[in-house]
């Protein structure tokens, strides 16, 4: 198991590594010099010059890239040119809405998708499946903003049942004009994503169903039901478990649009705002946060795994 | 059981996959035929669109869809048509150069990473790196730093796009790479170069095209939702994701700006995805 955890640890570090790679060359992908262009063609040219400085813009790349990312380890991801505060307690600011904006989306999205992944399975190549399917090929194909978008036309301004954009805190509004606005959101983000979940499913259940000891289960007469719930969902469970992670990091990238699409000051609102301000400090900040929680999330998976199964431990 | 009841439920079983083979051979009909009709239109575009799509005319304002405009006009009374039929110039063109692009280079990559392991693991380390952050993510925050426009909404969906096809080329070398008739090759003497490009290539290309055109929807969506959230294609040039993102300002009373183009989206990436899924079901043999 140490073992296991150990070549795991290395191949984190190792994209990690790149990944703080790319997120330093980030800044350095603006045409011309990054300090001028963050601050406007009007800025003085001490300005820049101060700029330049406080970014470390003057010393050689190799350095500013080991410096740069001595300061990230020790928790500074940089300023903003823009906002007062440290870079941690702006992203903290806007990280709420985005959370619950996710959160809400991924549960209803595992709400939608197991059942109907479950009964597509079940009915393979019969009407049920061929439907469900084709529902969720339509709700692959239909990008995130654009479901936001109509879904809007059709509730707000047709039906006039929720409100078109914005957001209503907590603590102001009351629970239920909170959920009213975080509603259309979440059901949006949600949606698209319950299409490619219900066909995960679909598939994971599919292949348990093929396995001999279903087929032992079934010749020993366990009742349809609990063939389905206690011998296939079970099994199904550890790669429907996995979208299910992969699709936290997924949505948190999609609330991203769904934020914009609604007006929800959070944290994809921030990267948007940030880069027509030409806060690229931000942009930078936030790539690396999210990639670093990406990465994260995957490591815990694996050492999940190897805890659940041993045979994945062993490597083969 | 009976004998014939089992041969009967053979028969049905039998019956039911080649309903399901025609189906899916439909998807691949349908895909193809809207995939085609799409780049058609792309090509078209400048001699079908009735009307200038750069041409303001602020009397002719947000009206709704009519005779004169079918899709109706935008806020500057530029006609949505056109507009539209000019962005399906540009969503194909970006989805087309993307889709070569990242074919010809995750194609090498992936040959050559699965034949020489050494190689392979560096360069699959780099692409784990990549794939770790959120593609749109990862998007969003390369061309808006490098700046908004048709060459560098390319250069990046094609960056993001080419780990996918060299990982898919690089599973499936590893598996040819051991078959008996590549240790035959070699042992006759047949160099590298001419077991990875005439020996491996020919058996690996198939599925990786039907990742292609995965590659090509999602270029498609991606597009659109760059340049929706305006780091894309810059206004006034005209795309499906920046006229919806003019219609969402006007949402309570121009619905055909978000609905058509929408339409047009929706259509052009569930024909990619169709013409995928059809393509790998008609390539694998198994599903005979």
């Amino acid at each position: 198991m140490v073992k296991y955890i150990a070549r795991k640890m290395f191949a984190v570090l190792t994209v990690l590594f790149v990944v703080s790679f790319v997120t330093f060359f980030i800044i350095h992908l603006t045409p011309g010099d990054p300090a001028r262009v963050m601050l406007g063609a009007d800025a003085s040219e001490e300005a820049v010059e101060n700029l330049r400085e406080q970014m470390g813009l003057n010393r050689p790349l190799p350095v500013q890239y080991v410096e740069w990312l001595g300061n990230v380890l020790r928790g500074n991801l940089g300023d903003s040119i823009f906002m007062k505060g440290s870079m941690t307690s702006i992203i903290g600011l806007r990280m709420k809405p985005t959370v619950e904006l996710t959160v809400f989306a991924l549960v209803i999205a595992v709400f939608i998708a197991i059942p109907t992944g479950i009964l597509a399975a079940r009915g393979r190549g019969r009407l049920v499946d061929q439907g469900m399917m084709a529902v969720s090929m339509l709700g692959v194909s239909v990008p995130n903003f654009l479901l936001g978008l109509l879904l809007v036309l059709l509730f707000a301004v047709k039906l006039k049942l929720f409100p078109a954009s914005g957001y209503k805190e907590l603590q102001e509004a009351g629970l239920l004009e909170h959920l009213r606005y975080l509603l259309l959101p979440a059901v949006s983000l949600g949606l698209m994503h319950a299409a490619l979940l219900s066909r995960m499913t679909r598939s994971a259940v599919l292949e348990v169903l093929n396995k001999d000891y279903i087929k032992m289960a079934k010749a020993k007469g366990v009742r349809a039901f609990s063939l389905m719930f206690r011998h296939a969902l079970r099994n199904a469970l550890i790669p429907v478990i996995t979208v299910i992670a992969q699709s936290f990091v997924s949505l948190l990238a999609g609330a991203l649009v769904t934020e914009t699409v609604f007006n929800i000051p959070g944290i994809g609102k921030l990267v948007i705002d940030s880069i027509s301000r030409r806060d690229y400090e931000v942009v930078q900040a936030m790539v690396l946060l999210i990639a670093v929680v990406n990465v994260l999330i995957m490591f815990l998976l694996d050492i999940l795994y190897g805890i659940i199964d041993p045979r994945i431990r062993s490597g083969k | 059981m009976e004998l014939k009841t089992v041969k009967e439920q053979m028969r049905r079983e039998h019956r039911q996959l080649k309903i399901r083979k025609f189906i899916r051979n439909r998807a691949l009909m349908i895909g193809a035929v809207v995939t085609v009709l799409m780049i058609l239109l792309a090509a078209l575009s400048r001699g079908i669109a009735p009307y200038d799509p750069l041409e303001i005319d602020v009397t002719k304002r947000l009206m709704p869809p009519c005779g004169a405009y079918v899709f109706g006009t935008d806020t500057f009374g530029r006609d949505v048509l056109s507009r539209i039929l000019y962005g399906t110039a540009i969503s194909m063109k970006v989805g087309l150069v993307v889709s070569v692009t990242s074919f010809v280079i995750g194609l090498v990559m992936g040959l050559y990473s699965g034949y020489y392991p050494r190689l392979g693991a560096v360069l699959m380390r780099l692409c784990d790196g990549l794939k770790a952050i959120p593609s749109l993510i990862l998007a969003i925050a390369l061309v808006g730093v490098m700046g908004a426009g048709m060459r560098n909404v390319i250069l990046t969906l094609s960056i993001i796009s080419i780990p996918d096809i060299a990982r898919v080329a690089r599973s499936l070398t590893l598996q040819v790479k051991e078959q008996t008739y590549i240790e035959a090759l070699r042992a006759s003497g047949a160099g590298s170069m001419r077991i990875i490009w005439l020996n491996i290539m020919p058996n690996v290309i198939s599925t990786v095209l039907v990742q292609v055109s995965f590659i090509f929807a999602t270029a498609v969506i991606s597009e659109a939702s760059l340049s929706f959230l305006g780091v894309g294609i810059p206004v006034p040039e005209p795309s499906w994701g920046n006229i919806i993102n003019e219609g969402k300002t006007v949402i309570f009373q121009a619905w055909w700006m978000v609905v058509y183009p929408g339409i047009f989206i929706a259509a052009s990436v569930l024909g990619l995805n169709l013409l995928g899924e059809g393509l790998r079901d008609f390539l694998d043999p198994l599903t005979n």
